[in-house]
């Protein structure tokens, strides 16, 4: 018999602690994608080479190298920065997206035992009202 | 705390719980998939397959079964979602606690019906048809008025060890059961302790929201923004963190200590090295996992939080880049450098130094430019190989800040095993009692002294698992361990087999065969084997210590003969040192090994044979430092050798003979008892020094030998002379026993200074010489009897043969 009040339970848990836990989850995604995307090391290495690569100067071999390895070691600068600027908008894109999700599922939230409920009912009527139940109707 | 009191905060719980009830964890995963699967079929199949073939169907009824199973589908993910936030929610008390506290009036039926608590009865060992017939043959019922929550662990939450613990106590039908199963309260305690932590874990690790499940998957910017590290990728590994034992917080708080003592090192502003010493060289590399998987997590020091741990075998890298090494080590400490995220760990760094010298290299020297760097290098070494060749290079001392690994004792390894197994067990389709785990760590501890506990007790268990598994048998119990050890070590192991009990019950009268009279050494023999094999003396050390002292051929010696023969198995189960031999200077060279790389006698006899009798021939003539060396292995059952390395004493009875105080007993004194007589020897040896006071006290018992009297020198003369005809039976030739043999034996054999020797060069000088006279000149044959009988002469007998009857 217990058993019969767990939905009631369910709708309590639905609207206290269940919003604190999705709260809470969605904290945690944030914080993963801001570590997927690596934010902070993305902005203090900013202007970095990529992957560190760069050519060593070597004074005794002249100025034609020393301007080859400058021209190589800015352009790896270069690529460093577009590569992590990219991935920093990609990443601020999606955490952007997911706050707006993340907003539009915390409404979700609260609209979905009711909508829950009203499925269900559908379902019901649709099966007991067989033929004489206009689907359209309900749906739309 | 009451039961009311409990009970009360198991309500938080309440709605999981009737969730958990209603519908069991393993049903609903089926449940869902189910509700899915009828969901798409009435959208996909129904427009899909069965309108298109033809079919005229009712869109209606399957539109009214979509919304049905739809939202039921729905709602059976939001009702999981409780679950798991009831689950892991910081009540006063762990979920499976409040289920059973609310499931059933009588907890121990409670307990041994939900599937938590079949789950630890399980990994006691314990059968599910052993727990119903206990249920069913159980007469009193304990209701939950009687049970008060005792012995709480110092934490604000009540754990289901806890609840397991105050169980055992409050239903004593229950501890019955248990103890009488070999469960005794800690073992019931850290069975639950186990399953919990399982459970805990397995629940957690479905639960992909919560952030150690989310920081398990790698980021991208780190790659980038560092260099890229080809070379040390080839001869490095980066320290896994998806493989580290990540969620286990027991896990965690094993090395926590260590982890924060490295990273404050590595913090360092200049000279950010560690070198890790730790007795097996390789809980380092534990610690290194358990720093990693802090990086990971992101609870680790912000200054942390974009490094890469790459870990390094130096001797394979030095052995694999064969004549390129210097090059190559040098080029993978400059990428390392360039990277600027980099840890590098070096393990084994001993022994990678010696190997390297050994082709004139270096490797100390090669890495001085970077110590000093952005790369952090960690170095790993034991104990013994940081002495003897990291200590003296000035560079090491000087660069790297020293940590010492808190040691992994039993209890430390028993955690870290549980660990292990988690996966061995979801790999092989197996489980590990937990009696079992505890025999492996027992054992290992016990029978591998010279190696790390921890990686013998891998050892083990990477053995046990095939053999079980060929068996088809998936439980793996503390029988089974001991089987395979005793395979390993040929050293039976407790009281399981029905032989080595009778052996145990009965070996006053098996030795009493062999040795006459001295009934208090037999007895304290017998009461201290019975003593270590049922698991109730101390283990870390000798399984018997005993001093014999008394006369000669009293059979001190025969004792421990007799022992080695019945006991353990065989007379080559006897080592045996005449002390003598170690008498001068040089003794405790020619025991423990010398500096000169001579091989010491006793570290090698024990380790070619750790179980058995060690016999010390009069052992007050070895030298004090001698004395000094039996101090530690009477004390501990273990010594170092010249080597350095541990010498186990542990699974054999030590018996140092002696014949001081043999003058002490006479006429006056054979009255005194057993006890008086030992300390009477006791005082004489001390007054004396013949040894130490110390030395005595590490016996386990000293036995006084008493002279033999007349009737036991009628019984050796009976032993001996029942031996002689055994071997000439042999030979088909059998000699009649005659009570005139007798006593011709004991006449001749029969010396106050000698004792029963005596008897023995009787026997060989009069009888044996003469039967071999005739054997020889053929006047003895196979079938024959020879009778031996009185003459005329005094001391003088008469040899007859009676020829075997010819049909």
């Amino acid at each position: 018999m217990k058993v019969l009040t767990l939905p009631f339970h369910y709708v309590a848990w639905h609207y206290s602690h269940g919003v604190a836990d999705l709260w809470q989850t969605f904290t945690n995604i944030l914080w993963f994608i801001k570590s997927f995307f690596s934010f902070k090391i993305l902005l203090r290495t900013m202007f970095m080479p990529w992957q560190r690569l760069r050519e060593r100067y070597d004074r005794r071999r002249g100025l034609g190298d020393i301007i080859g390895s400058l021209f190589i070691n800015i352009l790896m600068r270069i690529i460093g920065t577009i590569i992590r600027s990219v991935t920093l908008l990609v990443g601020a894109f999606v955490y952007v997206l997911f706050l707006i999700i993340g907003l539009l599922f915390f409404i979700a939230w609260f609209l979905i035992p009711p909508l829950m409920v009203f499925l269900f009912i559908t379902g019901i009527l649709a099966i007991i009202f067989n033929g004489q139940f206009d689907l359209n109707e309900v749906v739309i | 705390m009451t039961i009311s009191a409990l009970k009360e905060k198991a309500e938080a719980f309440y709605p999981a719980i009737a969730f958990d009830l209603f519908l069991p964890y393993s049903l609903r995963k089926w449940i869902r998939l189910a509700l899915l699967l009828i969901a798409l079929f009435t959208i996909v199949g129904l427009s899909h397959i069965i309108v298109p073939i033809g079919y005229v169907v009712d869109k209606e009824f399957f539109a009214g079964i979509f919304f049905i199973s739809f939202s039921l589908w729905i709602f059976m993910h939001l009702l999981e979602g409780m679950y798991y936030s009831y689950y892991f929610h910081d009540h006063e008390m762990y979920f499976e606690v409040a289920q059973i506290l609310t499931y059933h009036d009588d907890l121990t039926v409670s307990f041994l019906t939900l599937p938590i608590g079949k789950y630890v009865m399980y990994r006691c060992g314990l059968s599910e048809s052993e727990v119903k017939s206990f249920l069913k043959a159980r007469k009193k019922t304990m209701t939950s008025n009687d049970f008060v929550l005792t012995d709480m662990t110092p934490r604000d939450r009540v754990t289901l060890a806890d609840f397991g613990f105050s169980l055992m106590k409050h239903d004593k039908d229950f501890a019955y059961f248990l103890f009488e199963r070999g469960i005794g309260e800690e073992m019931f305690r850290g069975a639950i302790d186990w399953v919990s932590s399982n459970m805990y874990l397995m629940r957690n690790s479905q639960r992909w929201w919560s952030r150690t499940q989310l920081s398990t998957i790698p980021s991208l910017g780190k790659n980038w923004s560092y260099g890229q590290v080809p070379i040390l990728e080839r001869h490095a590994n980066l320290v896994d963190t998806h493989l580290a034992p990540l969620t286990d917080t027991k896990i965690d708080r094993l090395f926590s200590d260590d982890v924060i003592a490295i990273e404050q090192v590595l913090m360092k502003s200049r000279e950010a090295n560690a070198i890790i010493i730790s007795d097996d060289g390789l809980t380092g590399v534990d610690i290194i996992r358990t720093m990693a998987s802090h990086i990971a997590r992101g609870v680790s020091h912000p200054y942390f939080e974009d490094k890469r741990i790459f870990i390094m075998h130096g001797t394979s890298f030095l052995e694999s880049a064969g004549d390129l090494f210097v090059q190559e080590f040098q080029a993978l400490l400059n990428e390392a450098q360039s990277a600027g995220n980099i840890i590098l760990v070096i393990q084994h760094l001993a022994s990678f130094v010696e190997r390297a010298h050994t082709k004139g290299i270096d490797v100390v020297s090669i890495m001085e430019p970077y110590l000093n760097s952005n790369v952090s290098i960690v170095a790993l070494s034991d104990t013994k190989g940081y002495h003897r060749t990291l200590e003296s290079e000035v560079l090491i001392t000087r660069f790297f800040e020293k940590v010492v690994a808190h040691a992994l004792d039993e209890e430390r390894t028993l955690i870290l095993l549980q660990n292990e197994v988690y996966a061995l067990e979801t790999k092989y389709g197996v489980l590990f009692s937990y009696p079992s785990l505890i025999a492996v760590v027992q054992s290992a501890q016990r029978y591998f002294g010279e190696a790390v506990l921890a990686d013998k007790a891998l050892d083990i268990i990477h053995e046990i698992i095939p053999e079980i598994r060929s068996q088809g048998k998936k439980l793996i119990k503390k029988e089974d361990v001991l089987r395979v050890v005793e395979t390993k070590t040929h050293i039976p192991q407790g009281v399981h087999s029905k032989k080595h009990k009778e052996t145990l019950l009965s070996l006053e009268e098996k030795l009493h065969d062999r040795v006459v009279g001295q009934q208090p050494a037999i007895t304290s023999i017998a009461k201290t084997l019975r003593r270590v094999n049922a698991g109730v003396s101390r283990t870390k050390r000798p399984m018997g210590t005993f001093l014999f002292a008394g006369p000669t051929g009293v059979g001190k010696t025969e004792t421990a003969k007799a022992l080695a023969d019945i006991f353990f198995g065989g007379k080559e189960n006897l080592i045996r040192f005449d002390m003598t031999e170690f008498s001068g200077l040089d003794g405790l060279q020619k025991l423990i090994g010398s500096t000169g790389g001579e091989v010491g006698l006793l570290a090698s006899a024990l380790r070619e044979r750790q179980y058995g009798v060690l016999l010390l021939d009069e052992f007050e003539k070895a030298h004090s430092d001698v004395h000094n060396l039996f101090l530690q292995i009477l004390d501990e059952g273990i010594f170092t050798d010249t080597r350095g390395e541990s010498i186990s004493a542990r699974n054999v009875v030590v018996i140092a003979t002696s014949n001081v105080g043999s003058e002490l007993w006479s006429e006056a004194t054979k009255n005194l008892t057993a006890e008086d007589k030992r300390a009477k020897l006791v005082d004489y040896i001390i007054d004396n020094r013949i040894f130490k006071p110390e030395l005595l006290n590490r016996f386990d018992n000293i036995v006084v030998y008493s002279t033999l009297k007349e009737n036991d020198l009628r019984d050796i003369a009976r032993l001996q002379v029942y031996a002689l005809r055994d071997r000439l039976k042999q030979q088909g030739i059998d000699l009649e026993i005659n009570p005139f043999l007798l006593a011709y034996v004991v006449s001749k054999g029969s010396s106050n200074k000698f004792g029963a020797r005596e008897m023995q060069r009787a026997i060989a000088d009069t009888i044996e010489s003469e039967i071999a006279e005739k054997i020889i000149a053929e006047k003895v044959h196979p079938g024959d009897t020879i009778t031996f009988s009185s003459s005329q002469g005094e001391g003088e007998f008469l040899l007859s043969i009676s020829p075997m009857r010819k049909n």
